[in-house]
């Protein structure tokens, strides 16, 4: 698939993507998929997928982790994060490349 | 200060006494002095001795790091009982598991940790003994006659003539939970003084630096004063203000609350972690202790604007409970600006076996976990327990006060791993150098370290192969970037069937916690075997490292 670089995804990008990451199938996730309920998603495993999509060009902020509760919420802060925060990696991607 | 071999309920009391007005607690919107958190103590301690708990009556919390956490773990201190604090994320299967070994008198959950509000109905016929659901939060709905709510408890004040027994400082405190080797879950019994005794080596280890000067310091003082300067001369002498960023149903979290209410300083609680709202309380409280696992680290270097929060009260960022990597630590010495104490404990030790101290050169303090804690004997030895020189790798052994009792109701695997000297053996295998620094370099043990809490595969891949398709499952941990092991699980498949990573993962997440999901699945035609035909992890580990 090609990644826009500066692009914005829609929503079912998003989604296709995260679902690729998650091992979940698509139709899983909806806006109002919980991480934690539905998926069992912990907050170790939402630190290494907020790495893994970093690498795919979906930076969603650090400091918007622990507010995300479901998918539309991760949706949400990619979105305000693709106007708010510079490119580049982030501090927690450089501290894991050492 | 406490001075000599005391009950935790009095250890409490005295600093209670000690600092009435000085600020004890805070949690979001609570605030409390000593004195006010004494009283709350006393009053809980009232409600539950009129509802029947007495000396040796276990009472299992479920509940976040809280005001009512801390005030249960004193309260029934006071009353000679025993706390279990249990993990909130547990699933209702391992619950019941622990509650039916447990036996507990009562059990007291909050709304954000009821598991579901039908369990405690199914607890009161499948656990024997069980006589109180305690319910932390606002009375809103009707009772039954086996639910009580946390106000109503403390609702009455305590009359003068309200004196519990003394507990002594041998008798049982708490049962902490740690994962068997084998997956089952295992109790370790800690006493009134087995608790205390880990903090009072805290305090040896840091009365040099964190008390006022004096000659026989100075030099020490010195020393570090060139590397941490104005932070050491704000803190020293006074009471210090921890931030705890770990659950309290770990030793971890446990130690934290202790080390920071014991010594008579200041305790910030988090129920749950967020690194933003972490360095806001860093700002405002003006945190000189900072308690997380290395990920938490991690998170809070990750924020955007992480340079503009004022974080130079901090002289101690404290780490544990997972492997921290070396580049991670030297970041946080550099971006939090203070030293890095990568501290190395186990439950059965209550607390901490060796520490970095101020003191310590900062590759020491990014590379080793330190020397062994004031009080803890500690050697290296080889498969048939004897000890090995410096420079040696062999399995960590620790004798001290603070070694637990005993695993609970199960004597046997207590005398696998505490010889009739005292020796705890570890699991860990170790090396320490000529000066005494402790490196740990793997674990003779299978465990995992996953962001401080201990998972072991034995329990993993059981539930695997009790999958129909599922052959053989080998789960190993694998060191992850920033910090900790994930869990990597490598799966053989029955002849003739198929299955997808998915469909493995669909699978675990019916049934296992949220933290024992594998983070990875791979497929293999066979493991890599030793000659007694068992899988090699080390391969696998290897394997999974070169992808």
């Amino acid at each position: 698939m090609t990644r826009p670089v500066r692009g914005k995804y829609s929503f079912e990008e998003f989604r296709k993507i995260l679902a690729e990451e998650l091992l979940v199938d698509e139709e899983e996730l909806t806006p109002k998929t919980a991480f934690f309920t539905d998926l069992r998603v912990d907050s170790v495993k939402m630190v290494d997928m907020m790495l893994r999509l970093e690498e795919q060009g979906i930076r969603i902020p650090w400091e918007a982790g622990s507010q995300i509760e479901t998918v539309g919420d991760a949706y949400r802060f990619y979105l305000e994060g693709m106007s708010a925060t510079p490119q580049g990696p982030s501090p927690v991607r450089r501290a894991a490349e050492g | 200060m406490i001075a000599a071999r005391i009950s935790m309920a009095n250890a409490f009391q005295s600093i209670v006494s000690q600092h009435l007005q000085r600020e004890a607690l805070v949690c979001g919107d609570f605030r409390a002095t000593y004195g006010q958190l004494g009283e709350r103590v006393t009053a809980l301690a009232y409600g539950l001795h009129e509802l029947g708990v007495s000396k040796g009556d276990r009472v299992a919390t479920i509940l976040l790091p809280s005001p009512e956490f801390v005030a249960f773990f004193f309260a029934l201190a006071k009353l000679g009982a025993v706390i279990v604090p249990l993990n909130p994320q547990l699933r209702p299967r391992q619950l019941r598991h622990i509650l039916q070994e447990v036996e507990p008198w009562g059990v007291v959950l909050s709304e954000q940790t009821a598991p579901s509000p039908v369990l405690p109905q199914l607890w009161r016929r499948e656990i024997v003994g069980l006589r109180y659901v305690i319910k932390v939060g606002e009375t809103s709905e009707v009772c039954e006659t086996s639910e009580v709510w946390l106000p109503e408890l403390m609702a009455v004040e305590p009359p003068p003539s309200f004196s519990p027994p003394d507990p002594s400082p041998d008798d049982l405190l708490a049962i902490l939970y740690t994962s068997g080797t084998t997956g089952v879950p295992k109790g370790t019994m800690h006493s009134q003084w087995g608790l205390v005794a880990p903090v009072i080596a805290s305090l040896k280890l840091r009365r040099a630096w964190l008390e006022k000067p004096s000659v026989k310091t100075m030099g020490r003082m010195a020393k570090v004063l060139v590397r941490y300067r104005q932070r050491l001369l704000r803190a020293a002498g006074r009471p210090q203000v921890f931030l705890s960023t770990v659950g309290c149903h770990t030793i971890t979290g446990l130690e934290a609350m202790l080390q920071a209410l014991l010594m008579g300083d200041k305790l910030v609680l988090m129920p749950r972690f967020d690194p933003v709202e972490a360095l806001q309380l860093i700002e405002r409280e003006r945190v000189t202790i900072l308690i997380g696992v290395p990920m938490a680290y991690a998170m809070m270097l990750g924020v955007q604007d992480f340079d503009s929060y004022d974080l130079s009260s901090l002289l101690i960022c404290g780490t544990g409970g997972a492997p921290c990597a070396p580049e991670l630590a030297r970041e946080m010495q550099e971006r939090f600006g203070c030293a890095v104490h990568i501290g190395f404990g186990t439950t059965e030790l209550a607390g901490g076996i060796a520490a970095t101290s101020l003191e310590d050169p900062k590759e020491l303090q990014a590379k080793t976990v330190g020397q062994p804690m004031p009080g803890m004997e500690i050697k290296i030895v080889d498969e048939q327990r004897r000890e090995l020189p410096p420079g040696q790798i062999g399995e960590l052994a620790c004798r001290g006060e603070n070694v637990m009792l005993g695993y609970y109701r199960a004597p046997d695997r207590t005398a696998e791993v505490v010889d009739e000297e005292g020796w705890y053996y570890t699991g860990d295998l170790a090396m320490m150098d000529e000066r005494g620094y402790l490196r740990i370099v793997g674990r003779k043990k299978d465990v995992i370290l996953r962001a401080g809490v201990s998972i072991h595969p034995a329990e993993i891949e059981r539930y695997l192969v009790a999958h129909e398709k599922i052959k053989e499952a080998a789960v190993v941990g694998v060191p992850a970037p920033i910090g900790g092991e994930r869990t990597w699980a490598f799966i053989i498949l029955e002849e003739g069937t198929e299955m997808t990573a998915k469909e493995i993962l669909r699978y675990c997440r019916a049934e296992l916690e949220a933290h024992k999901i594998p983070d990875q699945v791979r497929f293999v035609d066979d493991f890599p075997r030793a000659a007694s035909g068992k899988p090699q992890k080390f391969i696998l580990r290897d394997m999974a490292l070169q992808e």
